[in-house]
């Protein structure tokens, strides 16, 4: 064969040109070739022959595809199902097998068409839910409806339905049978319409509509087979065996759009079946018909545009003419199939409602687009705009209760009422309770449409029950938490009564309740529910599930209110564990509960953890949303956040810059996230002693924040005191007090003086009263502050911090010994502390060398500055304005010691710290250069000395006034005399300002 | 048509829609109760469900995905018929339909129809493509002319040829 392989390209040129021609043409071209090559000739007249065996090559192939593979054994039809005696096989579809049966115990005589579905259970808990919904179906009573009788698992676990067996044909064969004209087969699609109506008012969707399952009796009635079945096989919480196959075992044309994407299904997707439906009767062929071989065709169809219009298929053997189909029909059978299901007709009804006004010639309702339409596009173009949806909210929910109230959605959609109620909530959560001015408005809002709720909901308990859980997480969400619990309290009478109080229904709203019951500080209540939600998931949906999994992190919130971090942290990594051993972990969930234990592990300290479990977190964010999510935002923003916990403001700016970028893709220009983000990225500039940049953007901030909140309001005072740390780094001490104490005045009008912010204000204002030299008010500003903080829980460090503030003002005094009491003390309570912010630590440690040089006590000083040093190292906190400060402080202490080598070593490193950070014209770089000078003059390089000295003066006396403690010390180098003096000046300290301390959201 | 995704993301992609097809292939088998029933048409359509969604397939145009995924159930049949065959069962077969009398009566091996569906690569790819989408992926010939940016008319040129090819080959 190999030798002929290098003739085929020939032999198939030779075979094109004599396939199509007339007998005597090719046998013509035969001749020609056999006198050339006979053997080619032979393969060529064999070829011909293979080609004329066939008629109907694309027929030979569909066979040959789908028995590529052989014929499946036989399987023998069991004697008996259930209660039921098989009498013989019906059919085989693409669910399973079909049997005839009746009643194996006599009791009655009926039979039943019985369906043996292909697939099986794998839980227990899958089985009981299969059976409850099975007799919510077993209610449906319609005529046009065949219903189920029975139903039940086989030995094999291979689920079964029993229902009337009809005798009919299915209803296009049945159209064409009878050669039915344009009106009886409106007439006919008008009876399937008000059936499936029936079974959406009775909340339940069909999900298979196609002809073969609505079959016309004797008597002319289309009657719909398998109603709900194959919704019946969904699975949820976990279940998925079933469902891939009987959701790809979807007939190609009548399956809309949504269920070939295995999108959630909805009343719109049976409405698509029956536009399909409509369509074949009407014009004989299915929508898209000669691309619709398969499900992936008419995906790939479907995406290309709508089908053409039925007066646009125009076949000869149509069964109705084309002109009789222009206009309302082609409108009605569009509507039915528009691609957008939110576009096509809010329910079968509607439908039918259009057909009999065909019929009878009226006006249709079809171009107008459906409620549910308009609600989503508005839902969509104001998704981001708080304020405006806000206000509109209201009108939405009523609208959204009416729109499901009009289109009878089925509550087993449960997924299309649940994203509306995802939607409606998370819309208040973007609406940020501090957003003062919103929430109030939302509050009486809510407030005034619970009573207009309360009466639309009254004819429709499934949907009361889901929104009494809405209002429930919308005010707890406004920090309404009465009206919360209340209102799950609601949702849980109503879902015991319906359900019973050991159904799995019920977990989601304990959950919430719990979670209320927290924020009202009703700890023990709390646990109860959430335990309580905890044992019905597990009962309902096994262990090893991601319900048990959110119950879990309720739980583990719940720990760490209580304090008990360990223990919250082992229920987490349970929590995440049920979450990733769930059988379609939700990748989410999982990444949420990573942003909890993140918290948790940074309240505890445990940073390389949090920061771990943040980036974890980020890039299932980014895997499942893209870059663009505002969860990937807050991720970036939390490592950033991280990382100045670290005192690492240089690796923490390209995360803020990087999240801040999110946000201004997706929200607008002044939002609260976008102000604090950009709160964060000066925070870490002015860290890295950026000043110059980090004060347009706090005043872009302060901007943002007046408009958005007032004047009067926390945020606007935290940016106003990092606006005043600012202007004190910068020497501008008069502008910082003013700013200062405006912030502590918002403060006294707001949160009240003791709010940890306005704690950490006043002790700001008295360390900027101390450098402008008001020492008397600095120390009682401080001392006030002192007392406050003894008085509140956890505020050790806090204490700490004003103990040496306390100290420097002493030394600055010239009172030494207190100064050095004031510093032990502060050293004593952090000796106590477990977890101490490295640059906090370093500040206290440089104040303490600093009081001890100044008392003459080199060693000790030494020995302290150190340490500072080297915890700053250790944190990579080398580029913190302090880092300098603690090598100045080592070279002082060094200087005392004579130890000129690692004085010159460390100040020198300092200059040109701050050479780099503030130029040579800052105060700071002059203090730098005062050291210097000192070291020169310990070495007896008078001249060098002399020199650096007056340039240092020149431009301390520029930028903090001749009566700064830096000038006088200046004066003393410049008057020495050949000896060192002892360096008993006293010696300034600019301390570090507090700023606001932010915690991972 | 879109650019073409580098060589390596289309093997991940023929490696991934393979091993996806293998596990459906088992699940049916599994399910069905009889080893040899599998719906093709369907795994491949469940497949590239699956693995659309793949970042690989993201740039690929459907029909570059559909050739990719048709390949791949072709050769999850022949390693089913393989694996059959060493379990001493009968070997695989398929009929030609009312194809020539002759033909029909003799079943065709799922192996034969692999090896000669190779040796027509060798002579022109485009034909064993062809066949592969249209016999393991299910697209009729309007599809595939759109697929490969030729008249309808064209395909159905081609499909006779390498039909005649195939029916060639396995009646040899």
């Amino acid at each position: 064969m190999n030798a002929q392989d290098s003739d085929w390209p020939r032999l198939l040129a030779w075979f094109e040109r004599a396939a199509d021609v007339t007998p005597a043409e090719r046998q013509r071209l035969l001749d020609e070739l056999g006198s050339d090559d006979p053997a080619l000739r032979a393969r060529l007249q064999r070829l011909l022959a293979l080609d004329a065996s066939d008629s109907d090559l694309a027929a030979d192939v569909v066979g040959w595809r789908e028995r590529l593979i052989g014929v499946a054994g036989e399987e023998t039809a069991p004697a008996r199902i259930g209660a039921w005696r098989i009498l013989r096989e019906l059919g085989q579809g693409g669910m399973g097998r079909v049997f005839l049966a009746e009643r194996a115990d006599g009791e009655y005589e009926q039979q039943v068409a019985l369906k043996l579905i292909r697939g099986e259970f794998t839980s227990d808990a899958a089985v009981v839910r299969f059976l409850a919904e099975r007799r919510i179906l077993a209610r449906l009573d319609h005529p046009g409806i065949a219903s189920l009788v029975d139903g039940g698992v086989d030995a094999d676990g291979r689920p079964w339905f029993a229902m009337q067996y009809v005798e009919g044909i299915a209803l296009p064969d049945y159209c064409t049978r009878h050669a039915l004209g344009l009106e009886a087969r409106l007439t006919l699609i008008v009876a399937v319409c008000e059936a499936v109506a029936y079974a959406h008012r009775q909340l339940v969707v069909h999900c298979d509509l196609k002809p073969s399952n609505v079959l016309v009796d004797n008597n002319g009635q289309p009657r719909l087979l398998d109603f709900g079945i194959a919704r019946l096989l969904e699975p949820r919480g976990g279940e998925r065996q079933i469902t891939q196959t009987q959701a790809r075992a979807l007939t190609p044309g009548y399956a809309a759009p949504e269920q070939l994407a295995g999108e959630p299904v909805s009343v719109a997707t049976d409405v698509y079946a029956l536009g399909a439906m409509l369509y074949e009767l009407l014009t004989g062929v299915r929508p898209y018909a000669g691309s619709d071989a398969t499900p992936v065709a008419v995906a790939v169809a479907q995406a290309k545009g709508e089908p053409r219009p039925p007066s646009r298929i125009d076949r000869p053997d149509a069964p109705v003419a084309a002109r009789k189909l222009r206009g309302d029909l082609d409108l009605i059978v569009g509507t039915a199939l528009r691609h957008d299901s939110a576009r096509r007709y809010l329910g079968a009804d509607a439908l039918a409602d259009d057909l009999r006004r065909r019929l009878t010639d009226r006006p249709l309702h079809a171009h107008r687009d459906s409620i549910t339409y308009r609600l989503r596009k508005f839902l969509l173009r104001h998704r981001m705009a708080v304020p405006l949806v806000v206000l509109a909210l209201t009108g939405l929910i009523a609208a959204t209760v009416f729109a499901l109230h009009q289109t009878g959605v089925a509550w087993r959609q449960a997924a299309e009422a649940n994203a509306v109620r995802d939607f409606l909530v998370g819309m208040f959560r973007s609406a940020d309770p501090r957003a003062g001015k919103g929430s109030i408005d939302t509050r009486a809002l809510i407030d005034r449409s619970r009573h207009e709720l309360d009466r639309a909901l009254q004819a429709q308990p499934e949907l009361a029950t889901g929104f009494a859980e809405v209002l429930g997480h919308v005010y707890r969400d406004l920090a309404a938490y009465d009206d919360a619990a209340t209102m799950f309290g609601r949702a849980l009478t109503l879902t015991e009564r319906r359900y019973g109080s050991q159904a799995p229904q019920l977990a989601p709203i304990l959950r919430g309740l719990a979670a209320t019951d927290a924020e009202r500080g009703n700890l023990d209540a709390a646990s109860k529910e959430a335990e309580r939600a905890r044992v019905l998931d597990t009962r309902a949906y096994g262990d090893a599930s991601a319900e048990v999994g959110a119950d879990l992190a309720q739980l583990a919130d719940l720990a760490q209110r209580r304090g008990d971090l360990p223990g919250s942290q082992e229920l987490l990594a349970q929590a995440l564990q049920r979450t990733h051993a769930a059988k379609s972990p939700d990748a989410a969930r999982v990444a949420t509960l990573l942003n909890q234990r993140a918290n948790l592990e940074a309240e505890r300290g445990m940073l390389d953890a949090a920061e771990h479990d943040t980036r974890d977190a980020l890039s299932l964010f980014r895997t499942r949303s893209g870059d663009d999510s505002l969860d990937v935002a807050e991720n970036l923003i939390n490592l950033g956040v991280l990382r100045m916990r670290r005192g690492d403001a240089a690796g923490a700016e390209p995360q803020f810059r990087q999240g801040i970028a999110v946000y201004r893709r997706l929200l607008p220009a002044e939002h609260p996230l976008v102000a604090d983000a950009l709160t964060d990225l000066a925070r870490s500039l002015d860290r890295q002693g950026k000043a110059d940049q980090a004060q347009p953007i706090y005043l872009d901030v302060l901007t943002m924040q007046r408009h958005l909140f007032g004047d009067v309001h926390p945020d606007v005072a935290t940016t106003l005191n990092n606006l005043a740390v600012l202007y004190a780094s910068k020497g501008d001490y008069a502008k910082a007090r003013t700013t200062m104490q405006q912030v502590v005045d918002i403060w006294a009008r707001t949160a009240g003086l003791t709010h940890p912010q306005a704690m950490a204000s006043r002790g700001n204002l008295g360390v900027i009263e101390r450098e402008q030299g008001d020492y008397n008010a600095a120390w009682s500003t401080l001392e006030a502050a002192l007392n406050d903080y003894r008085a509140q829980p956890d505020s050790t460090a806090r204490q700490a911090y004003c103990l040496d503030q306390l100290g420097i003002t002493a030394r600055y005094r010239g009172q030494l010994q207190q100064a050095l009491e004031l510093h032990r003390q502060a050293d004593t309570l952090r000796v106590g502390l477990q977890q101490l912010n490295p640059i906090e630590k370093a500040a206290g440690l440089i104040a303490y060398s600093l009081a001890e040089s100044a008392a003459n006590s080199g060693f000790s000083a030494k020995q302290h500055a150190d340490a500072a040093i080297a915890t700053l190292e250790q944190a990579h906190a080398t580029a913190d304005a302090r880092y300098a400060e603690a090598l100045l402080a080592s070279a002082r202490a060094a200087l005392l010691l004579s130890d000129t080598r690692s004085a010159r070593a460390n100040a020198g490193k300092a200059l040109a710290l701050r050479q780099h950070f503030y130029g040579s014209e800052d105060w700071r770089t002059a203090e730098a250069q005062l050291v210097a000078a000192e070291v020169d003059r310990s070495e007896h390089r008078w001249s060098d000395a002399v020199a650096k000295t007056r340039a240092a003066r020149a431009v301390l006396v520029a930028k903090r006034g001749p009566g700064n403690p830096l000038v006088h010390e200046a004066d003393r180098v410049l008057q020495g005399s050949d000896r060192p003096a002892p360096l008993t000046s006293r010696r300034v300290r600019r301390d570090r300002l507090q700023q606001r301390g932010r915690d991972v959201r | 048509m879109a650019t073409s995704p580098p060589i390596a993301d289309k093997e991940d992609l023929y490696a991934a829609a393979y091993a996806e097809l293998r596990r459906l292939a088992r699940r049916e088998r599994r399910r069905a109760g009889s080893p040899a029933t599998i719906n093709t048409t369907a795994l491949v359509h469940e497949t590239w469900f699956k693995l659309r969604s793949d970042p690989a397939a993201a740039h690929l145009a459907q029909n570059e995905f559909l050739a990719i995924a048709a390949r791949a159930m072709r050769q999850v049949l022949v390693d089913h018929a393989r694996r059959l065959n060493a379990d001493k069962r009968r070997h695989v077969t398929v009929t030609l339909g009312h194809a020539d009398a002759d033909l029909a009566a003799a079943p065709i091996s799922m192996l034969d129809l692999d090896d000669a569906l190779h040796r027509l690569e060798d002579v022109d790819a485009q034909l064993a493509r062809i066949v592969d989408l249209h016999v393991f992926s299910g697209l009729e010939f309007r599809e595939i002319a759109e697929s490969e940016g030729i008249s309808e008319r064209s395909v159905f040129r081609l499909w006779r040829n390498a039909r005649v090819f195939l029916l060639d080959q396995l009646a040899a």
